[in-house]
């Protein structure tokens, strides 16, 4: 059976071969030039990049491309797609459409007259849209495409899960190991957890020192009660590689998080430097609980409040904590912890 | 007419993209078979008028209203004025220079997709300089090169800036309204921090953390001289902001300087994240600024390095308590108050 995961990235791969494919048609359109060749090759080469891109590069097996640094990874990248533009014009779209391996056509005009713009257009093109796959890597799909729709530029009010995920004792951490292979702990602890926050769908908002930040608009985190699913698989992950740990660092990290959810006001802010920032009560509640999961010493608090609008996954119980003040204002909130049941394992990938 | 230092150095970048943008258009004709003198004149025209319009318009004042717009619509307008001085300077300046008729250009029949080209290229730079701006550049470059993929530890100056009685102005005024009050004020105090080569780092809430690496920061005072250029700012359009929002914001500062360790996290958004005291530190400070009624405090750790510190409008406060355990420090207050403008930054 094929994963949820795999059929979207069959898609993806089917998309932009067929983006690929138009794209081909219309520039040979333009240029005059054989269409159903162009056709042909914009499908063949847009393939096996969608296909690099989705299942390595974003994939689990490209964890260690991704731990390099993030030019090298572009180089590894524009590579690929260089090569399989090559491969795709020069030698299996002639395979396919049964030419000669370069076509006549190829051969007596286009090489003399078209082929040294168009490689140079390819090769802008890969270098460019490369930059901007990785570029989004640092800002998050969701965020990027709110800039570009300009969602957030005046400040709106929406309903949104927060999740604080927060290292237990940094400060002893760095005394003990030292600032720098504190640093490293923390660096290898948020990677290891960014691939439990995409598989339940968060969006990671920012790292705060030894904190993370992790938000979804409400509906998405409560259904299927992914907020708390994620927490706990979270927890799982860091259980199973507490051996790994231990024996790079040894040490082995304790994380508390705090889960809440409410209305916030969303907003783009700055100039040469742009950024979308959440401001609002919710988010000091958030704030407070996570020390709160300190103070009480359990591993993760979830309101009252949240936990209300979503039904509690089986494998999960709750510990009423009692009412706390923690939104500056008067009125108490109630607080639960939750614990993992019995069978909880590895965590499932949705 | 003699210009400014930074608008010398613009004009020696726009000239160099020139010179870059010549010698690719020479290269370009020669390889399609064009006329190489052609191809370098238009490159160098092209080179001009993009970096011109960049450097000279849209980071500028002028520029504001278009950095203000929705990105996408940013997008477009640069990508139309791109495309458009392109065709300006292949198609009418070059030859006009060169006293040429378009048919000597011998562009055999690819107009269309010279054009195609020149568009499609205009678009896709234009929309990576634009989502450049939501990474940062130097935090962009660092990421390539991976500086911080191993943490490294560095002495950086770090100034924490946020808005006094935010809490109590969103209560009086609506936080959706204040919210675009904040926005509004970070974006004008966006060129004051870049002129004095701060660094934004990122904005939390009603904050914006700014950092030096320290020997830029101490040059000149340069970090302190930023806060003073940020209060003109603000005292200049005082009445906009009252027009606009009802009320002209206040801020409170803290900075400190030491050492502190930056790394690499996450990959889905990967950030760069500063580690260590010297940051709780810096935003312990800007928190102490309430307690102790001042605006504007400076450790004396960081002050006894900044190049000219005496000639300041300082005051020695002596320790401030900074976290309950009783870590204090010794910190300056720093205030312009016998100037007009402190008065009239007053709510």
């Amino acid at each position: 059976m094929i994963g949820q995961r795999a059929s979207v990235g069959i898609l993806v791969c089917i998309v932009a071969s067929a983006a690929f494919a138009l794209l081909g048609f219309a520039y040979t359109t333009l240029i005059g030039a054989d269409r159903l060749f162009g056709a042909v090759a914009g499908a063949v080469i847009a393939m096996p990049i969608a296909a690099f891109e989705f299942f390595v590069a974003e994939g689990r097996i490209g964890e260690p491309l991704r731990r390099l640094p993030l030019g090298v990874m572009m180089l590894i990248s524009i590579g690929i797609w260089v090569a399989s533009t090559v491969a795709g014009i020069l030698v299996l779209t002639p395979i396919i459409l049964d030419q000669a391996l370069i076509p006549e056509w190829l051969m007596e005009s286009y090489i003399k007259d078209g082929f040294v713009q168009d490689t140079i257009f390819c090769l802008l093109v890969a270098v460019l849209i490369n930059c901007s796959i990785r570029i989004h890597a640092l800002i998050g799909t969701r965020v990027l495409l709110n800039f570009l729709l300009g969602r957030y530029h005046r400040p709106l009010r929406e309903q949104q899960v927060f999740m604080f995920v927060d290292i237990l004792d940094a400060r002893g951490l760095a005394h003990r190991l030292g600032d720098i292979r504190a640093q490293s702990l923390i660096a290898a602890v948020f990677f290891d957890i960014d691939e439990v926050i995409s598989a339940f769908a968060g969006e990671t908002h920012r790292y705060i020192g030894d904190e993370l930040v992790v938000t979804w608009p409400l509906r998405r985190g409560t259904g299927d009660a992914r907020c708390v699913k994620c927490a706990l698989a979270i927890f799982a992950l860091l259980r199973a590689r507490t051996g790994r740990y231990r024996s790079l660092f040894a040490e082995a990290p304790r994380l508390r998080i705090a889960l809440h959810g409410g209305p916030v006001v969303v907003s783009e802010i700055g100039d040469d430097r742009r950024e979308i920032v959440y401001f609002g009560d919710t988010i000091n509640t958030t704030a407070r609980l996570r020390t709160l999961a300190k103070d009480v010493g359990r591993e993760l608090l979830v309101s009252a409040e949240l936990l209300a609008q979503m039904a509690l996954p089986n494998d999960a119980r709750a510990e009423d904590m009692g009412s706390f003040a923690l939104s500056g204002k008067a009125q108490e909130t109630r607080v639960y912890a939750l614990h993992p049941g019995e069978d909880a394992g590895m965590p499932v990938t949705a | 007419m003699a210009l400014p230092a930074h608008q010398t150095g613009k004009l020696a970048v726009s000239i160099g993209v020139a010179a870059a943008t010549a010698a690719l258009g020479a290269g370009y004709s020669h390889v399609v078979g064009g006329m190489p003198r052609a191809g370098a004149t238009a490159g160098f025209i092209v080179g001009l008028l993009l970096s011109g319009f960049e450097l000279f318009f849209v980071q500028t004042p002028a520029g504001a209203w278009l950095r203000r717009l929705p990105l996408m619509l940013f997008i477009g307008i640069a990508t139309l004025v791109w495309a458009l001085l392109i065709g300006f300077s292949i198609y009418v300046a070059a030859p006009l220079i060169l006293d040429l008729r378009l048919s000597d250009l011998d562009v055999r029949g690819r107009e269309a997709s010279n054009l195609a080209f020149a568009f499609g290229l205009a678009f896709l730079l234009t929309f990576f300089l634009r989502i450049r701006s939501l990474v940062g550049d130097r935090v962009l470059f660092n990421f390539v090169i991976g500086r911080y993929r191993k943490p490294i530890s560095e002495e950086r100056v770090f100034m924490f800036l946020d808005i006094a009685d935010s809490t109590r102005l969103s209560e009086q005024f609506g936080d959706v309204k204040i919210q675009a009050l904040i926005g509004r004020f970070f974006f004008d105090i966006a060129r004051p921090i870049a002129e004095h080569g701060g660094e934004t780092y990122r904005y939390i809430g009603d904050e914006v953390v700014v950092s030096w690496p320290m020997s830029r920061a101490v040059a000149d005072a340069r970090c302190v001289q930023c806060v003073f250029d940020i209060q003109d700012v603000l005292a200049q359009r005082s009445d906009e902001y009252r027009r606009l929002f009802g009320v002209v914001p206040r801020f409170r500062v803290g900075m400190h300087a030491g050492p502190v360790v930056i790394g690499e996290v996450g990959y889905s958004r990967r950030s760069i994240v500063y580690f260590g005291e010297t940051v709780s530190y810096a935003v312990a400070l800007q928190s102490a600024c309430k307690r102790v009624h001042r605006d504007f405090l400076v450790s004396a750790e960081l002050m006894d390095r900044l190049e000219s510190s005496s000639e300041l409008p300082r005051c020695f406060l002596g320790p401030i308590e900074l976290f309950p355990d009783g870590t204090s420090v010794d910190a300056y207050a720093i205030s312009r108050s016998n100037s007009t403008l402190s008065r009239r930054e007053a709510l």
